[in-house]
């Protein structure tokens, strides 16, 4: 069972990550609404993986939520996938730079992104 | 001889006197010696003749001393022929030797003499012939000369020079004295001239004085006085010279010198002026002006300069500008300032920074010349020195708009991504999936119905946007009609959004239509209301006041959310303005933009009062006047009012009949909408100008004058004639109206917003 963790502050779209989800065995999915949140969460329901979103409100967002958690031992080894929806290039070099694992640009598909999953899950 | 017993009888007693002489002295020999004297004496006596002149005297004298020396040759020829008889008593020959030398003696004496008085008399006529001659020359010098009673001033002589000058005789002027000649001069201040004189104080004075002719003319003379004390009677002698050439060339070398000096004193001034002129552009304080040496050392510097590097003066003329430059502008500036000196350029521009007292840096545009002498030698160094902070920061603010436009893609694409994921996702989703409830499809559908409206919120925003910044496509359809309706239809809106809010409305005045573009005019509303909605808690007023002015309606939109800083107030209507408080809610930082400019284009005004933790007001503004709509906006102007639409309608059928020479239909018709309508056209025309006061658009309101003045005309005159004025004024009209209605007040309402209506 591996354990998925959904960082984004867009109810549909951690709705649409969540049913994209339901029905695929093996995979245990949380939601939060914020970096602090999710900092937390690898804590405490230490997933297997992230989808981190990049724009959040609040004081961090998801790439210096990215670098705290694969700056801290404990979760180092948790994958992170961001969502980034600005889709620039020096976006996802800066979620590189601070330890993301691979990232998928809005609008995703969610087929797409189930084998994105998997693939870096394996 | 009958003499001779005389003379015996006397030398013999001499001779008894006289004995031993027999012995010691040969009578021969003294009667030689007598006879040499006495030829001596008589050549001496005739050569007094020649002395004296006395010829008669002399000759007789000579004749007589011949005469004693025949007879003693007679004698000394009978002692040789041995007479004994008739020898000489020697003591009687030895007397008349002695006789002969005081002769001989007596008569050189008296040649002497003669002489002497000859030579003294020869001296005296030629000291005397000097003297007329001396005498004559001064008569006729052209020198006045003047001897005159030291007592009395009366002329005692003078010269011919001076009767020639005064034109008086010399007799004349014997009766007048120096005061006379004198105009300027009375017996007292003559008296004080010559008082040096008479106390012996100087040898001389000398003075200027004016001479008056005795036909009265006047001519200028410098007196030379000196006082013979030793005269009897002491007498003055003065000596004057006519000195009128002399005071024409003085007077000819005054002007000349006060020309002179005035050339100088004007060139000097110009000078002055110039280096006023100079100094002034150098004191300008638009740029900094800086004189400087080869060695890099400041000369002069002015205020802006001392501004610019935030040093006093005189802190700055103990620097060199190297010392005050940015060490990384050095290299350049140096290598420019070395070709500058070695003449390879005369000037140099540059741009570079100082380092100012402060520390802070300066960008600064230099231009830099090089001063040089005749020789060719570098005299001083000239620069103006420019501070571009001003010009850097206007760079500085491009390259913000640039990044802000930049962040803005960035958000828009974000903000158009986000929603387009729920659509992409679900829809993919229910198309790739069996499982879904047919209560699950519908929630999908919704979310992915909903976000496609969001979707197109946003881009209809981003269209708004660059519409507007475009000014083409943008276009307002204005219309009479009521603000009340638009307000009450966008809170029903938001009601039926169930935001949790409390919309109340609260109306004050007599409402009134007003020209406007109902749909831009909610969405107005709607960008307000939403942004209340945002930062008030769910629960609180949102309220509305509309406030019916007398020029203007108010319509203002308050809300007791988190409010803004003043910073943000002030920046909340540029363009992609985001503050970052902002960022936890959806939106494109357009919104507020977007509603200025609405307000812009309906010639309205629009401001905040805003407080952090109290809530924020927003209040705008629409005037009641309606034609106030920029032409960049493309307003599709309507007619003002039915009458306008009417009048219009009849006035270009009038022009159409008269065009084709046909009959005038209802020319009382058009008469009467004419009147009435222009009346109320300048009316409110008026009343703009007196509201705005613009003077460039008294041109404008001159021209109303004129058709104000035709309508006026057109009234009182009896009714016949005015029909036959109709087509004239028809016309007149028909061109005024479509020229300004249609045009010409889109240009007039672009000038007063330009002048400040939306300030």
């Amino acid at each position: 069972m591996k354990k998925i963790l959904i960082a984004e502050d867009n109810e549909n779209i951690r709705e649409l990550i969540s049913v994209t989800f339901t029905g695929l065995s093996g995979y245990d999915v949380m939601e939060v609404d914020s970096a602090e949140k999710a900092i937390e969460a690898t804590k405490t329901y230490k997933p297997d993986l992230v989808l981190m979103d990049v724009m959040m409100p609040g004081p961090i967002d998801g790439i210096e939520a990215t670098r705290i958690i694969k700056n801290d031992s404990d979760t180092s080894g948790i994958v992170i996938i961001i969502l980034t929806a600005k889709g620039q290039k020096q976006d996802i070099e800066v979620g590189k730079e601070v330890g993301a694992d691979d990232y998928i640009i809005k609008p995703f598909s969610p087929g797409e992104l189930i084998r994105r999953i998997e693939s870096v899950l394996t | 001889m009958a003499w001779e017993p005389l003379y015996n009888l006397e030398l013999v007693e001499a001779s008894r006197f006289f004995g031993f002489y027999e012995i010691m002295i040969p009578t021969e020999i003294i009667l030689f010696l007598s006879i040499a004297l006495q030829f001596w004496a008589a050549i001496y006596a005739l050569k007094l003749i020649r002395v004296t002149g006395r010829r008669l005297a002399w000759i007789c004298i000579s004749f007589a001393i011949l005469l004693m020396a025949f007879r003693r040759c007679i004698t000394v020829f009978r002692l040789v022929t041995d007479d004994i008889k008739h020898s000489p008593d020697q003591m009687a020959e030895g007397v008349a030797l002695l006789i002969s030398v005081l002769m001989v003696v007596g008569i050189s004496r008296i040649h002497i003499y003669f002489q002497q008085v000859k030579k003294l008399e020869e001296e005296r006529s030629q000291a005397e012939s000097l003297l007329v001659r001396f005498g004559r020359i001064l008569d006729h010098s052209f020198n006045e000369i003047y001897i005159f009673n030291a007592e009395t001033w009366k002329f005692i002589q003078v010269n011919f020079g001076a009767c020639k000058n005064l034109q008086y005789s010399q007799e004349e002027l014997t009766k007048l004295t120096p005061v006379d000649l004198k105009p300027e001069h009375a017996k007292e201040t003559f008296a004080e001239l010559v008082r040096p004189l008479m106390e012996k104080q100087v040898p001389m004075v000398v003075f200027e004085a004016v001479h008056e002719r005795k036909d009265g003319t006047l001519y200028p003379v410098l007196v030379r006085l000196q006082l013979m004390h030793d005269e009897v009677p002491p007498v003055f002698v003065a000596i004057i010279g006519d000195i009128t050439e002399q005071k024409k060339y003085e007077a000819e070398l005054e002007s000349h010198r006060n020309h002179l000096e005035e050339l100088v004193e004007s060139r000097t001034r110009e000078l002055e002026k110039s280096l006023q002129r100079t100094k002034s552009y150098f004191d300008m304080p638009l740029m900094g002006s800086v004189i400087s040496n080869l060695n890099k050392g400041f000369i002069d510097v002015n205020e802006e300069m001392c501004r610019i590097t935030g040093y006093r003066k005189d802190e700055l003329l103990q620097k060199t500008w190297a010392e005050i430059t940015h060490p990384d502008d050095m290299k350049i500036d140096a290598g420019l300032f070395s070709e500058l000196v070695s003449g390879v350029r005369d000037t140099y521009t540059m741009e570079k920074r100082y380092v100012r007292k402060d520390g802070s840096i300066v960008p600064v545009e230099i231009f830099v010349s090089c001063i040089r002498n005749e020789a060719g030698a570098v005299n001083y160094f000239a620069a103006m020195v420019n501070d571009i902070s001003d010009r850097k920061g206007v760079e500085g603010e491009k390259e913000r708009l640039s990044q802000m436009k930049t962040d803005f893609l960035s958000t828009a694409a974000h903000e158009l991504r986000t929603p387009l994921t729920t659509i992409r996702g679900f829809s993919e989703l229910i198309s790739t999936r069996s499982n879904f409830s047919g209560e699950q499809i519908r929630n999908y559908s919704h979310l992915i119905n909903k976000e496609s409206e969001n979707l197109a919120d946003i881009i209809d925003d981003l269209l708004d946007l660059s519409r507007i910044e475009s000014g083409k496509s943008f276009s307002l359809n204005v219309k009479l009609a009521n603000l009340v309706g638009s307000v009450n239809e966008e809170i029903e809106t938001f009601n039926r959004q169930d935001t949790g809010h409390e919309f109340p409305l609260l109306l004050k005045g007599d409402p009134y239509e007003v020209f406007i573009d109902p749909e831009k005019m909610r969405q107005v509303l709607r960008n307000l209301y939403s942004n209340s909605v945002k930062y008030a808690e769910t629960g609180c007023e949102i309220s509305t006041k509309i406030e019916f002015n007398d020029d203007a309606v108010l319509i203002s939109v308050s809300d007791k959310g988190e409010g803004m800083s003043q910073d943000q107030v002030n920046r909340i209507f540029e363009k992609f303005y985001r503050s970052e408080e902002v960022h936890k809610f959806r939106g494109t930082g357009l919104g507020m933009s977007i509603v200025k400019y609405l307000i812009d284009a309906h010639a309205g005004k629009i401001w905040i009062k805003s407080e952090i933790g109290k809530g924020t007001t927003v209040t705008f503004e629409i005037p009641k006047i309606c034609c106030i709509w920029r032409d960049e906006y493309s307003v599709n102007i309507p007619p003002i009012d039915d009458q306008h639409k009417t009048l219009l309608k009849l006035i270009c059928e009038m022009a159409d009949s008269i065009r084709n020479g046909e009959e005038m239909k209802n020319p009382e018709l058009i008469l009467d909408e004419l009147v009435s309508y222009a009346e109320f056209h300048l009316k409110y025309e008026e009343n703009l100008l007196e509201k705005y006061r613009y003077p460039e658009l008294l041109v404008y309101k001159r021209s109303h004058k004129d058709f104000g003045d035709k309508i006026e005309h057109f009234k009182n005159t009896p009714k016949d004639e005015r029909l036959h004025l109709l087509p004239k004024i028809t016309v007149f009209t028909y061109n005024w109206l479509m020229a300004r209605i249609l045009k010409e007040d889109a240009i007039y309402s672009s000038y007063l917003i330009e002048k400040g209506v939306n300030k």
